[in-house]
């Protein structure tokens, strides 16, 4: 039995090597095809699933909500943490800053920002979406709700008795 | 600009700190219920406390600490080089006590504080704005009291250590609570746990903890007897043990007394930090891990050694690891400096000093070398505290009912069921059937050894002394009483509490004639909330000549001071009777001889049904009043005594009217050697105590014989005391 599944893992070891090499074909909703390694596309949860499902390597995946400038940098940021290694202290602080450069370019654009942040989110990259959400986080963490309402587009919908009771906790607490 | 949808806000949301993402409940309806679901709650949980570094807060000095309405924490920001320092406030003095310091690593947010003025227990969210509650029976924990009447042995414990769980499958957070002896073996710890939220008190763990254990307030219980640990499973709350970590006397050759043992929680395991500890300053630290393998066995787990860590420059009996920072571990010493060692770098590698309090402003100041300094971890969490059991019983009509049926009990079963909470609950006498006086015997002026009437005698020798000692009939649940010239006291008989009143030092004491009946004297301030002890002494009496002084001191039971300036005295002289309380006044007799005017009380009693309620000691004897001059109040006869066939037992110069047993309309009389029911129907007298022998030699070794007296008061169900505030050891 051990040995069974022992003989499994290294099958699919190799075929993890194998699969590295591979080159996958991503299409923006403009058509415009971007072709970067199995290991950089892998950080897209979405894909890799796509992937193990055994789908259209070949025929590459065409990405409708998705243009070719959001696409672009989200390559760049699967680039990155697809293809590097983050074993030793050096290597983690060397991604930890291209994370901090990178964020901090996309903070300057904030309509940018939410497009790579709904990218990340359809595309399911773990890394990418907490890092943009965080950031968004930290931009609106000193608002106050009306700034925020209007940031998001959100309805004003409270009744008079809802007010009263935020009123409450708020001098609870 | 195009808005993003909602669940991709709700993420954004979750890593707002807890402060900012609880403001968005005010955004709109939906999001209001959106974020207050346990799942966001859970969320945010996860989300808000991925970034590095570790959450700290700090208080300033012990200086401001120990001031109520000033102390705070702050946030603390860690930086390397002196980039770091107390940032923002995160709570302040918000608990109604002073010196808080956490006993526990925070707990889905939650960080239980102890505060040591008075020694009360907080549960406390630090991060949204540091609401606390209060948990009941903390400040002077009932088990931990020692109260003589009850007879030696338990329950009284020594030690008390609290921890904080959280059982994920019913959601809930438990307090838990061991009470220990303290190091004799074979000696009984008890647990209790306190559910938060729930409409209950204190109550019995379900597990019974292993005997002889020692606790100490660090969140985990050491066993005493094999020097092991006591584990307790929050969820089935059963008792387990595991394995002793290793002696450092066998590692080291150091002597038991000097090893410092600290235990904690790091980096998901139970941690236990060992160093030698002398005047001179202490040896390495060494840091071992409960490692388990395979599974979540205990009995798998293994003691670990992770690091050794070199003696630090700065000597403290209290160094602990807080927590994994990267490669490092986040260390603290008792004066709330934290710093950082390489966990890797076994016994090499200098300590990095990441926060020294007297560096930055806010901070600065004296610091004690504490066990518990106010610096811990916490977490950015929406988790609400939990309501205060008022809070609940006041929400559930099940509850209330639950309630009004406390309120029927003796107020002695009520606090033995530990529903106390910490506050003083109000005498349930609106509600109250009418029911005989309870009286018990105030066997003691200095330590008050109440006994009840049936057990009197059992317990200890009355009181023979040469000097007699009175006490008071109860108001609004207190007792106070004098003995002779050398103290005065404050009393709840029912819950033996029993304070002496200090004297006051500028206080004209001329020495043995001070003592009479009415010396000292208890009101309640409705207002304030609080009792009111006046004090008066003659400072001449001169029957002959009519002349007298009187000086009148005041004092607020619970806040503890005396008014600094004296009061004016009544404007006339006062006998020797005990006074007496009602409707916001208290009521002395005037006494007749140095009186020129006339035998009548100072303020007239406004009804006749209030004049049972006084303490008529001359009245008796009079069997009728006069009415008042220049006063409306007129006084008319309620009861009429008849004492002539019970002398010399009850004469009327020695009797004391006690009060009314509502029940029966019969009268309780007392001449401090008898008790005894009147009936003014019949005009029967049956006696229910009698000093057993009338005279006796005094104890003092003089050889003199003295009366045999003794001191019963009427008690009122009250649960009324005011815990002292337990002098500062550390």
């Amino acid at each position: 039995m051990a040995t069974g599944s022992g003989a499994a893992a290294a099958a699919a070891d190799a075929e993890e090597k194998e699969s590295g090499s591979r080159m996958i074909t991503l299409t923006s909703n403009e058509g415009k095809a971007f072709v970067v390694t199995e290991a950089s596309a892998r950080q897209s949860a979405t894909i890799r699933s796509m992937v193990d499902d055994g789908g259209c390597v070949d025929k590459g995946f065409p990405l409708p909500n998705v243009d070719s400038k959001t696409l672009a940098r989200v390559i760049q940021y699967c680039d990155e943490h697809g293809n590097k290694e983050a074993h030793t202290v050096d290597e983690r602080a060397a991604l930890a800053k291209f994370d901090k450069d990178f964020i901090a370019e996309l903070d300057a654009d904030k309509a940018f920002l939410y497009d790579v942040t709904m990218a990340a989110n359809y595309l399911h990259i773990q890394g990418l979406f907490a890092l943009t959400t965080q950031c968004i986080a930290d931009t609106i963490k000193g608002k106050t709700p009306e700034e925020i309402r209007t940031a998001f587009g959100i309805e004003y919908d409270l009744t008079a008795q809802d007010e009263e009771e935020i009123k409450e906790e708020d001098t609870h607490a | 600009m195009e808005s993003l949808p909602e669940d991709v806000l709700l993420e954004i949301f979750s890593r707002l700190p807890a402060r900012s993402a609880a403001r968005l409940r005010a955004m709109s309806r939906s999001w209001r219920a959106e974020l207050s679901l346990p799942s966001f709650v859970d969320l945010h949980l996860r989300r808000a406390n991925t970034t590095a570094p570790p959450k700290l807060f700090c208080g300033p000095c012990d200086d401001k600490l120990m001031l109520a309405d000033q102390w705070c924490l702050y946030d603390l920001q860690l930086g390397g080089g002196g980039g770091g320092g107390p940032g923002r406030e995160l709570v302040r003095g918000e608990f109604g006590d002073v010196l808080p310091a956490p006993l526990t690593k925070p707990l889905r947010g939650l960080v239980l504080f102890m505060c040591y003025g008075r020694n009360g227990v907080y549960v406390c969210n630090p991060s949204t704005g540091g609401e606390a509650l209060a948990l009941p029976d903390t400040e002077l924990p009932s088990k931990a009291t020692f109260r003589p009447s009850l007879g030696p042995g338990p329950p009284y414990y020594r030690n008390v250590a609290y921890g904080l769980g959280y059982c994920s499958a019913a959601k809930e957070f438990k307090v838990v609570r061991m009470f220990s002896e303290g190091h004799y073996e074979e000696t009984a710890t008890r647990c209790e746990v306190f559910v938060l939220d729930s409409p209950a008190c204190w109550r019995p763990a379900a597990g019974k903890p292993p005997p002889a254990c020692i606790v100490e307030n660090t969140g985990v219980f050491l066993d005493g007897d094999g020097g092991g640990v006591v584990s307790f499973n929050v969820a089935d709350e059963s008792f387990g043990s595991l394995p002793p970590p290793p002696t450092l006397a066998a590692v080291d050759g150091v002597a038991d007394w000097r090893i410092r043992e600290r235990m904690t929680e790091l980096d998901g395991c139970l941690c236990v930090c060992q160093y030698a500890c002398g005047s001179d300053g202490h040896g390495p630290c060494h840091l071992w891990l409960l490692r388990r393998h395979g599974g979540g066995d205990e009995t798998a787990a293994r003691w670990e050694k992770l690091c050794c860590i070199d003696p630090i420059p700065w000597p403290s009996r209290s160094i602990v690891p807080l927590c994994m920072y990267g490669e490092k571990i986040l260390m603290r010493t008792g004066r709330s400096v934290v710093f950082a060692v390489d966990a890797a770098a076994c016994g090499g590698g200098a300590p990095e000093i990441l926060f020294r309090p007297d560096e930055h402003e806010a901070t600065a100041g004296e610091f004690e070398d504490t066990q518990l300094p106010a610096l811990g971890l916490y977490e950015e969490s929406l988790v609400p505290v939990g309501r205060t059991v008022e809070e609940i019983v006041f929400s559930s009509p099940a509850t209330r009912a639950w309630s009004d049926v406390l309120k029927w009990l003796p107020a002695r079963t009520v606090s033995e069921l530990s529903v106390v909470r910490g506050a003083p609950w109000s005498p349930p006498t609106a509600s109250s059937a009418p029911r005989s006086p309870r009286i018990r015997f105030v066997m003691d002026p200095v330590g008050g050894v109440p006994a009840d009437i049936d057990r009197a005698d059992e317990i200890h020798e009355l009181d023979i002394s040469p000097k007699p000692f009175v006490c008071s009939q109860p108001c609004h649940g207190l007792n106070v009483g004098s003995f002779s010239d050398i103290l005065d006291f404050v009393c709840n008989p029912m819950m033996d509490y029993h304070e002496e009143l200090p004297l006051i030092e500028s206080y004209d004491d001329d020495g043995d004639d001070d003592m009479f009946y009415g010396r000292i004297a208890l009101g309640y301030d409705e207002e304030v909330g609080d009792h009111v002890v006046v004090r008066l002494a003659y400072t001449e009496n001169n029957p002959e000549t009519r002349s007298y002084g009187l000086q009148c001191r005041m004092r607020y039971v619970k806040r503890r001071e005396w008014f600094t300036q004296p009061i004016p005295p009544p404007p006339r002289p006062v006998a020797s009777a005990t006074p007496a309380y009602a409707n916001g006044k208290i009521y002395w007799f005037v006494d007749p001889l140095l009186d020129a005017a006339s035998a009548t009380a100072m303020t007239p009693p406004m009804s006749a049904c209030e004049l049972v309620a006084l303490d008529c000691r001359n009245a008796v004897a009079r069997h009728h009043y006069d009415v008042g001059a220049g006063t409306d109040a007129v006084w008319s006869m309620a009861y009429r005594i008849e004492l002539a066939g019970y002398s010399p037992e009850y004469t009327s110069e020695k009797t004391t009217v006690m009060g009314v047993d509502p029940t029966s309309g019969r009268i309780l009389l007392s001449t401090e050697q008898s008790l005894g029911y009147y009936d003014p129907k019949t005009g029967e007298l049956e006696t229910i105590y009698r000093v057993r022998r009338m005279y006796q030699e005094a104890n003092d070794g003089s050889g003199a014989w003295y009366d045999g007296m003794f001191c019963a008061v009427v008690c009122e169900e009250s649960l009324f005391w005011y815990p002292k505030p337990k002098v500062l050891s550390e």
